[in-house]
This record gives C-alpha cells, structure tokens and sequence, in this order.
C-alpha cells in the first residue's frame, strides 16, 4: 500500500492576502464534487467491543464476562486481521471491507481528555480541544471551501431537526428531518397569495428572518427536485437511522446539489448491560451503511461516510456488565477513494501500564481522518482553517490520491 | 380599544406560556407588581379547576410506587401512562392559573432531565414529576436535590441503582456533578467523579416496592474526598447526604443554576449583572428558588429583554392555545402532542440527561419554521369540534376586510402593529374581495387573519 507523503502546502488564503475569515475560493472546478458525510454516535460508543482486539489478550483480562469473544469460539468476532475483528452482528461490513470500500482506524480520537458526553461531543464537532475555542463546525469551515455552498441551498443538509454543530458555519445549512416534512400547508385557499405575505414578513437579515426565508426556498426547491422519485436499489432498516440514511440516498441522487450531510444515531451509552444493547445497534449501524452503499450505486465512488462516537468507554468492565466513559476509540471511514480492507491503528496495547486512567490511549487524532479525506477532494486545501487548534500528524494514507 | 402596554405585555409573555384576553383583563385590573407576587406564591393561587380535570380523567398521575409496578405488568399500561403524563402537562401549561409555578416546573424537568419512554420510566417519571419536580420547583434547591437523588425514576435512569462498593457506576455521579449542580466548569476532577459515586453506593431501589432503600450492605464504608468534602469511614447514608448538601450550596451550583435561570427568563445571553445578582441571592438564602427569582424579576435587566426570547415549541404551541382560548377535545390532544413530536419537543422525550435545550441557537433553524407554520395552519383549519376555538366570535356578517381584521385583533388582544395590519387587511382584500364579506367568508377570512398573524415573526419571539 502506498503511503502518502503528508505535505504541509502553504495556506491559498494567505498567498492571496485574503483577510481572515473570508471564504477561500477553489482555484478551478474539478469535474465531480465528493459527499463528505459524517455519521454521529452519540453516547461514547464501545469501541473496544466493536472492533475488538481479540489479539490483545489484557482484552479479556479486564473483560472476564462482557468481551466478544475470539474468532471461531462460539458468538466469536469476524477476524478482519490477526489482532482485529468486528462485532459479529455487523457481517454486512464484511464485503464492503473485503473489497476495499471500508476502512477502519482504532486507538483514534479527541486529545482533550473530556469525558462528559456533551463537551466531547461539542469540541469533536467544532474540530478542537479547547471549548473556549472557535464556535463553528468543523463540516462548516470546510463549507465555505466550497464553491457552491452559500448559493446551492441544500448544498448543508443535516438530516433531523436541528442544525449539528459540525454544519455550523458562515455557509447556511439546511434541516431535514424528513423528506416529506419538507412541506408548507397553507389554509386553503389561494398558497400564491399566503406565501408572498410570508417572504415578506420574513424579509431581513435577522436569524429569524433567514430561517424563514431558507424554509420557503427549500420547499420550492424539493418540490421541483422530487427526490423520492429514486425508488432506494436496497432494504434498510426500519428505524429512524435508516430512513435518514434511506432519504440521504435520494437527496444525494437529486438535482438539489447536496454534498455535506450529517446524521445521528443514539444510545451507545452503556453503562449496564452493554452486550444487550450493543447488539442490535451495531446491527443497525452495519446494515444500514452498508444499504446506502448498495443504493449509491456508482455515486458511491466520489462518497465518502466517516462514522464517529465523542469518546470510547473504560477497558475494564463496571459492576453492572457495561462499561464508564474512557478515550480511545474506532472510526469507520467508507466510500469511494478509500483504502480500505484494513485496520489503521498504532495500537498502545491494554495491560494496565499502557492505559491513560484506565483507557484506551488515543493514538491517532480523529482530524487526521478528516483531514486526510478533505485533501483527497481538494489537494491545495489549507486544512488548518478548518483544523485551526491541528498540527498535523503522521500520514495514514487512508485515502487514495 | 386602547393599545396593550408594552411593558404588561412582557411581563406576561415571560411569567406565562402566553397572553390572552383573560390575563391581560386581570393584569392591567391588579397591576404588574401584585399579579408578580401572586405568582411567586404558587400554593396562594386557587387551581382547583385544573386539579379536578386532571384527577378525573388522568388517574394515574396520583398512583404510588406499589400501584405502579402493577400497572407495569399489564400490557400497554406503562404507554398510557406516559402519555397521560405528556397531555397533563401541556394542558397545565395553557390553563393553570399558577403560570409562572408551571414555568418553573418545566425547568427543573429540563434540569434534572429523565427520559421517558421506557420501561419503568414510562411510569417512574410520573412519580418523580409529583414527589420531586413539583413539591420543591419554587421551594429549595436543596430539598430538591435530595429528593432527584433518592427518586427511583433517576436511580433508574442514571444507572444509580447498580451502583456497589464492589462494581461502581460513575454515570449518575458525574451527571450530578456536570448537569446538576456545579456544572462542567465547576472545579471537580475525574477523580472527584469516581470519589462521588463511591459516597453514592448502595443508594437503590427496593424491587418489592419500586421506591428508594440505601442498601447498607453496597455501600462503600472507607473514607473519601470530593473537592473541599470529606467523609469519614462507615458514614452510611450520611456520605451522600453530606456530599448532597456540599453541592447545593457550592458556589459554582450557584453560578450554574442561576446563569440557566437568567438564560430562561431573560435573554440567550444573559447580562453578567443579573447572573451574579441572583447567584448571590442562591448562596446567601442557601438556594431558595423563590428568593432568586424575586431577584431576577427585580433587575433591570429582565425588563430590558422584550421579544428577545425565541420561543420554543411547546411555548409557541400554548401561546396559540391560550391566545384562540382553545379547548381541544381528546383526539384534538392527541393530534396536537403528534405535532410536538413534528417539532422535536415532545414532554419528556429528550434522550440525554441534560434536558431539552433553551437557546435558540438549538431550536432556530428552516424546518422549525416549517413545522410552526403548519401547525398554525391545522390549527385554523381544525373544526371547533377538534380545537373548541370560538370562531363565531369574529364572524360577523356584512363587516368588510379592514373590519374584520380589527375585530379579530380585539378579540384575542393581539398587538398587531400599524404596518402588519395594513399588510393582513390587504391580504384578505386579496383573497375574499372588498366587498362586505357573508357570514361564510367572513369565518374563512377571520381562519386566514388568525394565520398570518401566528406565522408572523412577531408571535415567534416573547
């Protein structure tokens, strides 16, 4: 495999004296734009029991009765190198990571040491360690890298009812919480009429005025779009995580121009009990991405999907067969460009000398995947505007040039 | 009819879930200072015509621990609960007379934050909202930090319950410390995290009766240290107690809680006058929430924020109702609670431990607009069969345009300004004519006015 020299290229900003803060401007228009859509485990998502190190034999020591067991021993993990192996409900990952379109990075996450859900979840989305630091999502700032992102208004979509904090930015983005909810009912009669009254009632600059603006225009655009005119090519599962990623599909495959989406998907804070909830949820997770990537069909090729979790959670199991809050974790990166069918991971180890108070040490930066997928799509990036706290790491050659 | 004081109008657009008729008539008759007194005092406040509505047709909010965990068993006993819950509390929040009780009651529910919709919580929260939430919403922050504590409902919730000197959970003890009281910045350390659940071993629930029992045999008896608090060895119950009583007076609890209040009440970002004003108010009355509150009302600051406050959907839901002075019938209810979930404000339903957001950087977004536009729509679309909105009232044969969109201002007391009226009038021109307008068309056009006017940014804020 090819390792990617990391080159630190100077800023395009600052070669054009461009003051701080104004939108950098892609120099000239690749052929196809890339989807960048990032996928939000909210909770502090096991990944020790995800993706485990059945190789590491202080994995079981500390987990006498809630580890996965081995490959091959009954329940066992799917081998996916010597030291990894997945879940085992999650074999529709099996292909996708065969053929090259799945890649997997351990021991990965936030350097800032947070283990309260809601600051890790605030500093991952806004790319940084300190929280006194830039108040915009990481997705965002790369938003306005993007030549059509202020004037293609679904160009951000945030799949649920509220903006994430990673689309967060100077660019607008746009909630779905469903295709269908994309709608204005008026009282009956004469919609032509109401709907002038209501763009100039919402006419300003103001943030109310916006809202109401970017609602009118996005009813106008998806109604003329028809995006549910693509008939899913794929089954997913019925819950509400699937039918985001189901809609993803169909926006993505419209004329709407959208390319940055976010999405969420609940629960993984196991503190008791953890195998039993853990199951169906990695299930959900694996199937469902692994629909959309039937579904894309040949879009998955310029598609990339990072999937994240604000934290890892303890090595050691507690008293009531789940696991607390801890640090290092796995990323799932999948999509087109990807080097996959392969574990990134400068793994620290488990025995306890190697654990940062009783976690999984972080040994990769989760911007670096970030980083590495943004450069695949625009090698000339200054990727510290994005990443501005960022100061680069070692290659990990996850994406193809 | 003479113009609504602006001054009255805030006022009751922040102690109430909305101005209507009826409020403003009693406010301007005793005066701002009086009718804020009065609710300050919640239990002066007579509300027995809501309290016998509710204890008539929802049973199950008066059902104890051991009731409960019998209702539990039966099939789909658990959902109706809940949802009796959800409907309680949205019909509390348009017609109490106690509004300002009311408001505090929905921010210690945010507060001290429990996810509804699961087994036993289905029927645990109903129990938490009368024997913790309510009792000490405008009373001390003490008592209620004591009482969440001890809820089975919480211990449930945050995992408290498994909590054992020989398998401890942290998931509650950091919450307590993160959410509850000192907040993220508030001085603790990991270590205080885990010292914090060690004090709170053995605090559980007892299985033959659903409610608290301090198992002697789980708790941690050796010493610990959390912050400037220490306990000795075999403190017993008396090791959480303490610790309990050390946070609610703490002055980064004190800091927290009130910036949150002055958050709620005022504006998303609050003066640091008022802020500091009423965490000195908490710390020196050892958390009285009514003491912090006449302070809050009693700066100026609180007065200097009309229309700043984004209202939330469930505001901008009550608000429609007390504003059309709407009754819904039982399917109207139900109808409506589905819409909530629509705008993502659902009673109860907010997964995590923080509670739903109070800032409009959460709430504010294209789809919010969405939503709130058409829920005023099926509102004025609803027959009065569904919604109990008296069209009638405005529907007044032979009246022109200009007429009727009058009539309807003064009949709900909005304050339609000079330039929105003149666009609501020339808008019905537009759909119904000029001409004198009959019966029929007159109701049509008084559903249209009511429309544009809860679409309208104005009715967005308060």
């Amino acid at each position: 495999m090819q390792r990617r020299q990391f080159i630190k290229v100077a800023s395009v900003g600052a070669g054009l004296g461009l003051a701080q803060g104004s939108r950098l401007v892609r120099a000239s228009e690749t052929s196809t734009e890339m989807n960048t859509l990032l996928v939000f485990l909210r909770g502090g998502a096991d990944g020790l029991n995800i993706v485990t190190p059945y190789g590491d034999p202080d994995y079981f020591t500390h987990r006498p009765d809630i580890a996965i067991p081995a490959p091959g021993e009954v329940a066992g993990a799917l081998a996916l190198d010597s030291m990894f192996g997945l879940h085992p409900s999650m074999a529709s990952f099996i292909p996708l990571f065969e053929q090259g379109d799945l890649a997997i990075v351990h021991a990965a996450g936030g350097t800032h040491g947070s283990r309260s859900h809601f600051d890790a979840q605030s500093l991952m989305e806004r790319g940084i360690n300190d929280k006194t630091g830039v108040f915009s999502g990481w997705l965002g700032r790369y938003a306005e890298t993007l030549a059509n992102a202020y004037s293609t208004t679904f160009h951000q979509v945030a799949m649920g009812d509220a903006i994430s904090l990673s689309l967060l930015g100077d660019a607008p983005a746009m909630a779905v919480s469903s295709i269908d909810a994309v709608d204005l009912i008026l009282p009956s009669q004469s919609s032509g009429i109401l709907k002038q009254v209501l763009a100039s009632a919402y006419s300003g600059s103001s943030p109310l005025a916006q809202a109401g603006q970017h609602a009118l225009m996005a009813v106008e655009e998806i109604q003329a779009a028809d995006p549910a005119q693509f008939t899913p090519l794929a089954t997913y599962p019925e819950t509400a995580f699937g039918r985001s990623m189901m809609e993803a599909a169909q926006l993505l495959k419209s004329s709407l121009g959208c390319h940055l989406m976010t999405f969420n998907l609940g629960g993984w804070d196991h503190h008791v009990d953890e195998n039993q909830q853990l199951t169906p949820l990695v299930e959900e997770l694996a199937d469902t991405l692994s629909a959309f990537h039937t579904d894309m069909g040949p879009l998955i090729n310029n598609t990339r999907v990072i999937v994240v979790s604000e934290f890892g959670r303890r090595v050691a199991q507690n008293g009531a067969m789940g696991t607390d809050h801890g640090s290092g974790n796995c990323v799932f990166v999948m999509g087109g460009g990807v080097n996959g069918g392969k574990v990134y991971a400068d793994w620290p180890g488990l025995s306890s000398d190697n654990l940062v108070l009783g976690d999984l040490a972080v040994t990769t930066d989760y911007r670096q995947i970030m980083v590495e997928c943004l450069l695949a799509e625009q090698p000339n990036l200054d990727w510290q505007k994005v990443f501005p706290e960022y100061a680069g790491g070692s290659p990990l050659g996850l994406f193809t040039a | 009819m003479a113009d609504i004081d602006p001054v009255l109008r805030h006022l009751v657009e922040r102690v109430t879930y909305g101005y209507n008729h009826a409020t403003f008539a009693m406010l301007t008759a005793m005066g701002a200072e009086t009718y804020l007194q009065n609710q300050l005092a919640p239990d002066t406040i007579d509300d027995s015509v809501v309290d016998s509505l509710l204890t008539t047709y929802f049973p199950t909010l008066n059902y104890s621990n051991l009731e409960m965990l019998a209702l539990l068993q039966e099939p789909g006993e658990g959902v109706k609960t809940a949802l009796e819950l959800q409907v309680a509390k949205l019909i509390r929040q348009v017609y109490s007379q106690r509004q300002l009780y009311e408001l505090m009651v929905d921010f210690w529910t945010n507060h001290f934050n429990i996810y509804q919709a699961e087994s036993p919580l289905f029927a645990f929260k109903t129990i938490d909202e009368r024997e913790v939430i309510r009792p000490h919403a405008m009373g001390s922050f003490k008592s209620l930090l004591h009482a969440s504590a001890k809820s089975p409902a919480m211990l449930f919730y945050l995992d408290n319950k498994d909590n054992r000197v020989d398998g401890l959970n942290e998931n509650y003890a950091r919450e307590l410390m993160e959410l509850h009281t000192l907040g993220v910045d508030g001085g603790y350390t990991e270590n205080d995290v885990v010292e914090t659940a060690r004090c709170l071993t053995g605090w559980t629930i007892y299985p033959g009766n659903g409610e608290f029992l301090f198992r002697a045999r789980w708790h941690d008896n050796e010493p610990k240290q959390v912050m400037d608090y220490q306990t000795g060895s075999n403190g017993g119950i008396s090791d959480g107690e303490g610790l309990l009583d050390y946070l609610a007076t703490h002055p980064s609890t004190a800091h927290f809680i009130c910036k949150k209040l002055c958050t709620y009440f005022i504006s998303d970002t609050p003066d640091s006058a008022v802020v500091e004003a009423t965490a000195d108010t908490f710390l020196q009355t050892e958390g009285d929430i009514t003491a912090v509150l006449i302070t809050l009302f009693m700066h100026d600051a609180f007065w200097q924020s009309a229309g700043q406050k984004f209202k939330r959907p469930q505001r901008y839901l009550s608000s429609c109702l007390r504003l059309l002075n709407a009754t819904p019938s039982e399917q109207g209810w139900g109808f409506l609670l589905k819409t909530l979930g629509d705008l993502g404000h659902v009673p109860y339903h907010w997964p995590a431990p923080n509670g739903y957001p109070i800032t409009a950087g959460y709430w504010l977004n294209n789809n919010a607009m969405l939503q709130r536009w058409n829920l005023a729509s099926v509102i004025v679309q609803a027959p009065t069969s569904a919604t109990g909105i008296d069209w009638a009232a405005a529907q007044i044969e032979g009246v022109e345009a200009d007429e009727l969109v009058r009539l309807v201002k003064n009949v709900l007391s909005y304050p339609l300004s000079d330039s929105e009226q003149n666009a609501v009038v020339a808008t019905v021109r537009e759909l119904f004519g000029t001409r004198p307008l009959t019966a029929e068309m007159a109701e049509a056009a008084a559903r249209h006015i009511v429309y544009l006017m809860l679409a309208h940014t104005s009715f967005q804020n308060h």
